[in-house]
């Protein structure tokens, strides 16, 4: 708490950077799970330390899908506030944190879209974006990083290596916020094509990750 | 819906797009079906790696300072509410906008 408040001092006045937060070494040892324990007792050591795990991408997730940068920012912000706030919304047994919290702010992302009405023409990434090397959560945990940057690395080879049209659906559907029903529309495809096409991708994405999840 | 079903939908759910109507089918079935839950377990670890895949930002140097603004405020009235309380550890730590956070399928 007072080192909390420390940090906004200094913050307000233009003493601390915080574009790189230096968590606490102690709590970069601890699991996600344990620092989301932590949380229920007001532990804000944990909650830096979340964030400094997670807060880039979080925030790269609610940019791919609104593509606004400024939105992206709000939206991140109130999955960290939340996740504050309510900590016993995550339950460990139910699946990997990381997991919950990308399908959080995915979930979050796509309401935020839906309720603005802002049915904007999706349209994938370029090759440069996807090809972008993760510069990796923060410079404090190496490990964390080399951890995130090989599932990174094995998700874009698993997804390069889809058709084109089994990518497409997938793309829409998570990224854009599609139902298939609305792929199917949007691509002047029969539902059934569309539903067979998420079906055969996510079957092959699923045998490409398998090592990966795996070492979960 | 019968296992069969759930799992032909199971896919298009954990991306977030199935429709309502189907994703409340989902939802009634896997509560009691270990099988089908593990399955949607899997797909969603699947979809939640997409998120890996794509460019990864660094995030605004305001979103950290906005976060810890923001948190910092809402812990004042639970501090001061323990106080008053006399009582110590854990709280309730009721957000203003506290909404459920459990993923869910787009409605």
């Amino acid at each position: 708490m007072v080192r909390n408040r420390r940090l906004l001092n200094e913050l307000k006045s233009g003493l601390a950077r915080v574009d790189v937060l230096s968590s606490d070494p102690e709590y970069r040892q601890l699991g996600d799970d344990e620092l989301m324990r932590r949380l229920f007792y007001r532990d804000r050591r944990a909650f830096e330390a979340i964030f400094d795990r997670y807060g880039d991408l979080v925030y790269s997730m609610a940019l791919r899908v609104l593509r606004d940068p400024h939105l992206a920012e709000d939206i991140s912000q109130e999955i960290f506030v939340r996740l504050w706030s309510k900590p016993g919304s995550y339950v460990a047994e139910r699946g990997r944190f990381l997991t919950w919290l990308i399908s959080v702010t995915r979930n979050r992302a796509v309401d935020e879209v839906r309720s603005r009405g802002r049915r904007q023409r999706y349209e994938t990434a370029s090759p440069e974006e996807q090809e972008r090397e993760l510069p990796a959560g923060n410079a404090n945990d190496p490990a964390l990083n080399a951890q995130l940057a090989e599932e990174a690395r094995s998700a874009r080879a698993a997804l390069a290596g889809l058709p084109g049209e089994q990518r497409q659906v997938i793309e829409l559907a998570y990224f854009g916020g599609l139902t298939q029903q609305e792929i199917s529309q949007r691509l002047g495809q029969p539902l059934g094509t569309v539903k067979t096409r998420i079906r055969l991708g996510m079957q092959k994405l699923r045998a490409a990750l398998a090592p990966e999840m795996k070492r979960e | 819906m019968d296992c069969e079903q759930v799992m032909e939908l199971l896919d298009a759910y954990a991306l977030g797009a199935a429709d309502a109507h189907e994703a409340a089918a989902i939802e009634e079935h896997v509560a009691d079906c270990v099988r089908c839950w593990s399955s949607l377990d899997a797909a969603q670890r699947v979809a939640a790696s997409l998120a890996l895949s794509t460019a990864q930002q660094k995030a605004p140097p305001s979103l950290l300072s906005r976060v810890l603004a923001e948190t910092e405020r809402r812990q004042r009235p639970e501090a001061a509410a323990r106080a008053l309380a006399g009582g110590h550890g854990r709280t309730g730590g009721r957000g203003r906008r506290g909404a459920r956070l459990r993923p869910r399928p787009p409605g």
